[in-house]
This record gives C-alpha cells, sequence and structure tokens, in this order.
C-alpha cells in the first residue's frame, strides 16, 4: 500500500444533519487503493448515512469527498456509480422480475456508455443479450450461473446479497461500499461471502469499505477500522489498536469483547 | 374605493370556497398520501344536496333562514360525507397501499362517471339557489362559516384523542397499527370529514353565486389540490392562508385586469399556481427532507 | 358503412393510437403525466397558426393541380414538424423545472398544464378562439371523388407512422434501454446506483414523446379539417389515459387496448357505426363518458384485487 500517493476516497469533515438530528459531524477518513476499510459502530450511529453521503443520495452539508483528487460531493448517484464508487445497500435492492444477467449488464452498459440520445439510437440496433457473454465472466467472478426463468426475486436471500455484489462488479468499480452483506445469513452462507470478499480483494485491487458488526471477520479481512459513535469518528486505525482502544470499548464493544481480544 | 372593498370581500368568500374545499382534500392527502381526484364531485353533490334541501326545507323552517341553512349544510355536509365514504370503500380500498397510479386512475375514473352519471339524471343545466332571507350579507355568512368550520376542525385534530389517532395514522401507518390504532376505521373517518367540508363547501359556492351546476367542480377542484399542497398538506393555518390568498388574488385580477386580458383569468391563475407548486412542492413551511433510503 | 367512413375511422384511430404509444413510453420512465391531451392541442394550434402564416387565404378554396398540392403538402409537413418542435421544447422546459416534483403531484402539475393550454388558446382569437378554426384543404379534399383518395391518404400515413413508433419502441424494448425501463419500475433507486442516469432518461423520453403528441396534433388539424377548443379538454384525453393504464406497462398491450376502447367509445358516440337504433344510439352517446368512467375504475379495482390474490399465492409459495 502506497500511502504517500492520493487516497482514492478522501471525506473531508463532512456533516449531514437530519431534522434536529446530527447524523455526521466533521468526519474525515480516506481510502487508498486496494485498501479494505472496515465501518464500526452503534446502530443509528451514522454509517449508512456516510455511505449516502459519498454515493450522492444526501448532500453533504459542509466539507467535501473527493475520488481521485476529484470533487465529488454534488454529483448524482448515477455520477458517482460511473465514476467507480459502487454500493449495496442495506436490504438487497434488486431488480426482482430481471434475470441474473440482466443485473451485471445493466451497471455494465449505463457505466461505460451513459444515456444520451446518441447512446440510445446506437443501442437502437443492438439486443442486450449481445452483453451477455462479459455479463456471464462478472457472475462467474462470484459462483453464480444464469439458468433460463430464474429472476432474481426467486434466489434465496444468501444469493441476492451475492447478486448486488454482481451489480457492483459489473461497474467495473474501483471502490466499493457495502452495507451490513452478511446480516441475516446463516453461519455458512457468512463465511463464503467473508472468503469471496477476501478473494476479491486479493485478485482485482477493489478497495472495499464494508459496514459490519462481525467483529471476528472485520478484524481478520481489514487493514483498518473506522469507529463511528453518534456521527463521530472516533478511532480510525490498524484492528489491534482500534479494538484496544478505551474509548471504543466503552462505547460500543463493551467489557466482554475487550476480554476477549486482550 | 366602494368598489375595491366590493372586490376584496369577493374575494375573501371565494377564498373560503377555496380554503374549506382544500382542507377536506388536504385531509385526504395527508392521511393516507391519496390525491383524492373524486374530491370536486364530492363538492359538486354537497352543492346540489344543498340545493335540494333548501327547496325541500322552506315551508318547515318557516322560523328563521339562518337555522334553514344551517340544516342544509348539515345535510349536504353529512351527504357528501357519506359519498366520500362510499368512494373510499368501492373505488379505493380494493387498492390497498393507497398509493401510486393505480389510485389516480380510479379516482379520475369515479369522478368522471359521477359526473356524467348525474348530467344524464339531473341534466347539465346550471340551477339557481333559492334566495335566502339571510340578516347578514350571504358572502360574510360564508366567512363565518369557513372561520367555524376551520376551529372546529383545528380543534377535532389537535385536542380530541381521535385526532391524535388521526394524526398518528399520518405520521407512519404500520407503527399506528402495532398500538392498537384502527386504521380502517379512521381512515373512513377521514373520508368522512373531508367529503363534509367539500359539501359545505359547495353550500357555501352555492349561496355567494347563486349559481351551480354540474360541472363546477372541475376548477376549483384543481385549484384546491394546489392550495392543498402549497399550504403544506395537512397545515390547516397554512391550507386557511393558501385558500384565501387565492380567492382575492382571483377576484382582484379579475376586477381590474384590462379586457383583453381578463379573459385569461383562468390561464393565469393556474400558471401561478403551478409555479408556486414548482418553487415550493413541499408547500410554504415544508422541509425538503429527503427520503431515507 | 362505405370504404371511404371505414378509413376515417381507422385515421381517427391512427391519431389516438400515436397519442396511446407516446404516453404508454411516458409512463414506463415512471412520469405519470395526465396532461398529454395539452401538448397534443399545443401541436394542433401550433399547426393552425402556421397554416395561417403559409395560407393566408384559408378555408373555401380546394387544391387543383400537381403544383398546389405539392405545395400543400409542404404546408402539412411544416406544420407537423412546428408542432413536433413546439411540443418537445415545451415538454423539455417542464422537465426542467419539474424535476424535484414528486410522483402524484406531477401527474396534477401536467393535467393543470394542459388546462393553462387549452384555456389560453380557446381565448386567442387568431386561432378561432372558442369557435375553433377551419382549415383549408391542402393536398386532397372530401369533395366528390377525391374523398376515397383522401381517406386513403391519411389513414396510410398515419398507419405507416404508427408502425414505425411501434417498431422503435420494440427497437428500444430490445436494448440495453429495455432493461433500464424494466429496472425503474423495479427499483429506481438501484437503478441510479448502477450508474444510470434516470432524471435525464426520463427527460429524453419525455420530451420525445410529447413532440410526437404534438406531431399528432398537427396532422389532427390537417386531417379533420375542423379544430375546437373542446377537442383538447380532459374528458377527450380520458380514452388514451384509460388506453394506457389499461394495457399494462407493455407496448403491444396498451396498443390492443386502445384499439378495442377507441372502438368501444367511438361506437357509443355515433350508434356503433350505423348499427344501432337511433333513441339507442342517442342513449349511448349520452352516457359513453360515464361508461368510461365506470370501465376505468371497474378495470383497475379488478385488476388490483387479482394482483392481490396473486401475491397472497405467491407469498405461500415462496416461504418465508
Amino acid at each position: 500500500m502506497n500511502s504517500d500517493a492520493t487516497p482514492l476516497l478522501d471525506v473531508r469533515g463532512v456533516s449531514y444533519r437530519f431534522l434536529g438530528v446530527q447524523a455526521l459531524s466533521n468526519v474525515s477518513a480516506a481510502i487508498g487503493r486496494g485498501e479494505i476499510l472496515g465501518l464500526i459502530g452503534p446502530n443509528g450511529s451514522g454509517k449508512t448515512t456516510l455511505l449516502n453521503v459519498i454515493t450522492g443520495i444526501y448532500r453533504a452539508m459542509s466539507g467535501c469527498v473527493l475520488l481521485e483528487g476529484r470533487d465529488i460531493t454534488h454529483l448524482e448517484p448515477h455520477a458517482v456509480a460511473a465514476g467507480g464508487v459502487m454500493r449495496t445497500f442495506q436490504a438487497p435492492r434488486l431488480f426482482s422480475r430481471l434475470g441474473l444477467l440482466e443485473h451485471a449488464i445493466i451497471p455494465m452498459s449505463a457505466v461505460s456508455r451513459p444515456v444520451s440520445l446518441s447512446s440510445l439510437v446506437c443501442n437502437l440496433g443492438r439486443p442486450w443479450a449481445s452483453f451477455n457473454r462479459a455479463a456471464t465472466e462478472v457472475l462467474r467472478r462470484v459462483s453464480l450461473t444464469d439458468a433460463t426463468g430464474v429472476t432474481a426475486g426467486s434466489l434465496s436471500y444468501g444469493q441476492k446479497r451475492t447478486l448486488e455484489l454482481v451489480r457492483c462488479l459489473a461497474g467495473s468499480p474501483k471502490l466499493l461500499l457495502l452495507d451490513e452483506p452478511t446480516a441475516g445469513l446463516n453461519r455458512k452462507e457468512t463465511e463464503d461471502f467473508h472468503s469471496l470478499l477476501g478473494a476479491l480483494a486479493s485478485s482485482s485491487g477493489i478497495a472495499i469499505l464494508v459496514i459490519d458488526h462481525d467483529i471476528e471477520f472485520i478484524q481478520a479481512l481489514c487493514h483498518r477500522l473506522l469507529v463511528l459513535v453518534n456521527g463521530k469518528l472516533i478511532s480510525n486505525g490498524p484492528p489491534e489498536r482500534v479494538l484496544a482502544d478505551p474509548q471504543v470499548i466503552d462505547s460500543y464493544l463493551g467489557e466482554g469483547l475487550r476480554n476477549a481480544v486482550g | 374605493m366602494r368598489y375595491l372593498a366590493d372586490q376584496v370581500l369577493n374575494g375573501l368568500s371565494l377564498g373560503c370556497v377555496y380554503a374549506l374545499l382544500a382542507i377536506g382534500f388536504a385531509m385526504v392527502f395527508g392521511v393516507l398520501k391519496l390525491l383524492n381526484f373524486a374530491h370536486s364531485e364530492i363538492f359538486a353533490t354537497g352543492a346540489f344536496i344543498g340545493y335540494f334541501a333548501l327547496r325541500w326545507l322552506t315551508p318547515d323552517f318557516a322560523g328563521s333562514p339562518l337555522l334553514l341553512l344551517l340544516a342544509a349544510i348539515m345535510i349536504a355536509g353529512s351527504g357528501a360525507g357519506v359519498l366520500a365514504m362510499i368512494i373510499e370503500k368501492v373505488a379505493y380500498r380494493p387498492l390497498r397501499d393507497y398509493r401510486g397510479e393505480g389510485v389516480l386512475l380510479t379516482a379520475i375514473g369515479v369522478s368522471i362517471a359521477i359526473q356524467n352519471i348525474g348530467i344524464q339524471f339531473f341534466s347539465a343545466h346550471a340551477r339557481g339557489y333559492p334566495p335566502l332571507e339571510l340578516p347578514f350579507p350571504p358572502k360574510a355568512v360564508a366567512v363565518v362559516i369557513l372561520v367555524l368550520s376551520f376551529l372546529l376542525l383545528y380543534g377535532l385534530i389537535h385536542w380530541t384523542s381521535l385526532g391524535l389517532e388521526v394524526r398518528a395514522i399520518a405520521e407512519d401507518l404500520s407503527t399506528s397499527r402495532l398500538l392498537g390504532i384502527s386504521p380502517p376505521r379512521l381512515v373512513t373517518l377521514t373520508f368522512f370529514v373531508g367529503g363534509f367540508f367539500a359539501g359545505v363547501a359547495g353550500v357555501v359556492w352555492g349561496i355567494v353565486y347563486g349559481v351551480i351546476h354540474l360541472q363546477m367542480g372541475f376548477y376549483p377542484g384543481l385549484k384546491s389540490f394546489i392550495i392543498a399542497v402549497i399550504g403544506s398538506i395537512g397545515d390547516l393555518p397554512g391550507t386557511f392562508v393558501a385558500g384565501i390568498g387565492l380567492g382575492l388574488l382571483e377576484c382582484l385580477l379579475a376586477a381590474y385586469l384590462p379586457p383583453p386580458i381578463s379573459a385569461y383569468r383562468d390561464p393565469l391563475t393556474l400558471s401561478l399556481l403551478l409555479a408556486l407548486l414548482v418553487w415550493k412542492p413541499h408547500g410554504i413551511l415544508g422541509s425538503s427532507e429527503p427520503e431515507k433510503v | 358503412m362505405t370504404i371511404g367512413l371505414l378509413l376515417y375511422y381507422v385515421s381517427l384511430l391512427g391519431i389516438t393510437l400515436l397519442l396511446v404509444q407516446s404516453l404508454n413510453l411516458i409512463w414506463r420512465v415512471r412520469l405519470f403525466s395526465l396532461g398529454h391531451h395539452g401538448f397534443f392541442g399545443l401541436g394542433a394550434y401550433v399547426a393552425v397558426m402556421v397554416t395561417k402564416i403559409l395560407v393566408p387565404k384559408g378555408a373555401g378554396q380546394l387544391p387543383v393541380g400537381l403544383g398546389q398540392r405539392l405545395e400543400g403538402l409542404g404546408v402539412v409537413a411544416a406544420s407537423v414538424l412546428a408542432g413536433f418542435g413546439t411540443a418537445f421544447s415545451v415538454a423539455w422546459v417542464m422537465g426542467r423545472f419539474f424535476r424535484r416534483v414528486r410522483g402524484d403531484y406531477f401527474a396534477v402539475a401536467t393535467l393543470i398544464f394542459a388546462e393553462i393550454i387549452r384555456g389560453s388558446f380557446s381565448n386567442i382569437s387568431y386561432v378561432g378562439g372558442g369557435l375553433g378554426f377551419e382549415a383549408p384543404y391542402l393536398v386532397l379534399s372530401r369533395v366528390g371523388e377525391e374523398r376515397i383518395l383522401y381517406e386513403a391518404f391519411y389513414s396510410t400515413a398515419l398507419l405507416m407512422v404508427n408502425i414505425l413508433v411501434f417498431a422503435i419502441v420494440r427497437r428500444i424494448d430490445g436494448s440495453v434501454y429495455g432493461l433500464y425501463l424494466s429496472g425503474l419500475k423495479e427499483d429506481c433507486i438501484a437503478l441510479e446506483h448502477s450508474g444510470v442516469d434516470v432524471v435525464s432518461l426520463q427527460s429524453m423520453l419525455f420530451s420525445w414523446c410529447c413532440g410526437l403528441a404534438g406531431a399528432a396534433g398537427a396532422m389532427f388539424l390537417h386531417f379533420t379539417t375542423l379544430v375546437v377548443p373542446g377537442d383538447f379538454s380532459f374528458v377527450n384525453g380520458l380514452p388514451v389515459i384509460l388506453a394506457v393504464a389499461m394495457g399494462g406497462l407493455h407496448s403491444s398491450g396498451c396498443v390492443m387496448a386502445a384499439a378495442f376502447i377507441y372502438i368501444v367509445y367511438e361506437g357509443l358516440k355515433n350508434g356503433f357505426f350505423g348499427l344501432l337504433e337511433w333513441e339507442y344510439a342517442a342513449m349511448a352517446s349520452d352516457w359513453k363518458d360515464a361508461i368510461l368512467g365506470l370501465i376505468l375504475v371497474v378495470s383497475v379495482v379488478s385488476l388490483a384485487l387479482r394482483g392481490r390474490r396473486r401475491q397472497v399465492v405467491r407469498r405461500h409459495e415462496e416461504g418465508p
């Protein structure tokens, strides 16, 4: 990891307020190329809000977000996605009546050729099935195979989570933002997902920011941890240091874990 | 100067009708997020029920024309409210989530159906409201009716437990259900109250303008929708003010615009309202809080 | 029923189908416009203005000789283009302003816009005001022998335009844009985060489809040669809305629904093309709007009930 180079994503002093609630206060963090960051904290601490600000659903009320040096604070979500930042959601958002390949084709084509009249006209002659080969490739990376008649709605919960990952990967992202990707999965599915993430990170050099409550997993996978409590970033560093931080233990981890971590 | 005063009074009474109509509309929209397109027909129905009530009751209520008017209003309001409840039961409730295009379409269908069925049975010509010997000028009475209705509704919503339940449903439907509040019952009530006030508005229109006809609801309905939005939907004082404001604006425009332009009074008013809608899509006092993802 | 009359109704159906196809595409990008008839009217009135400028002598004279007819064709083409262009531009501007307006507000806003158009134009005496405008026969005329040719010309032209539009929409459906449209129906936010600029897509399709409605308006003027403001009222726009609603969000479904509704509505209007007795015909014509409204309610409600039943069944099949 070259910490001297411009970080891939640079969040600087971002604040955001809902009616009456300060969801984020002056949050600053940076992610480098190929880094894997864990974002942990109690429920309601602003983790998803931070993701929403980065991807452009919410506009930061102060501070800025830089992607490879470019200011993306005011960009719309589709532009952020096209810029290489892909995300998943707490509850998987899929196109339930569309098949698996389609989930890969949509981001693939949207990112490479943004919506415009010329792209529409060009595409008139090109059935979407012509993207099938490339789409199958993406599915293969996550060990999913398409079958006729299979729609996203008919998948198991674990497969749905994986399909969301497909949607992200198909857009050739530089950064993945994952919002509790293993919530609701059983032990086996969770382990599979975690090893998948690890493999993806090492093989493709994609940076990952993952929100999760599974401390063991976070510890094993992440290079660094961010701890968000009540909208404030209270810790930022390698897992061993962060998890031993008394402030973190007080506000989030609890005594039991302190003894476990040692 | 006298002319101006007349126009202001005209505007106030017209504004009363708009405000009453908008409040009824806003009630349903505030609670269910449903655009009750049929509201305009409920308004017209109220006017007609009032018309028939006034014609049939006169011999009995020789005592006081004011009481007669009150009776007509009660009857018209209740009739309109009942109609609103029926519409809800038949056309909206099956589309359970109350949102989206489907409801809008049925609402339009109901509106057109009622209007045209009405025309078949009652013919489209205009009818004159029977003149009432009221102790005060009809326009002043209209304003009083509005203020009283407004206070009544405000009291209902903010000071009774029933009103509290309605407000709870407006906030969060599923949580309210968990707390034991029964949405279907309250939805029916909301429609009744909204329809009631539309009916009252219809009668007020009748006594102020003297003429009613079956298609009278279309324009006022459109305008009341925008007023309800501008008044931030459910914010009663805001809707009240917006309605009065529109009434005043329309009358002053009609009075002071020079002839070639005066024909464009309606398109102009609508354009203004449309511009306001675009500028403040969440109402005058609304917040632009983005939806949580 | 003569051939001429049949072709006449085919042409009217053709106009309706253009409106239905364009509105259908607009609805498919989740813009539930209810004011499509406004753009229709706008196109027609722009065509009136173009015709008045290019053919000052007005109605009354019939075109004679190839030269005059070709000139007439030019005028028709010019007004169709003008109708398209104006409607397109207005829709584009509207799209910019209405970006932040939410779903059902947008629907009513478009409705109000259409009323503004109708209300404004019915007061402008230059385009005929409340009495309407009579356009001159430009290419062919309905007089005598030429009648059949006239009807054949317009019905064929409209048929071809409809087929073209239908083919384009089919192509769109088969391309990635078709996937975008399907995705939009399912989850707009997921689509946005997949990199699709939904707002631009909506704005683009809205402009083009409203432009098409404007062009249809211009064609309507030259076909019927007499337009009155009442032609562009909300009630007259209702069969189109009903067809799009009933056809679901498919391109072919709504075309068939449109044809069906059109036949029923026009049939009611004139006693099923002469088949009904006079009294029944008159009664049918009176009730046509009420029946339309009822059909709308019944079809939406039954669709919803069926959908709910299917949902319950699906939930049992899928399990928790």
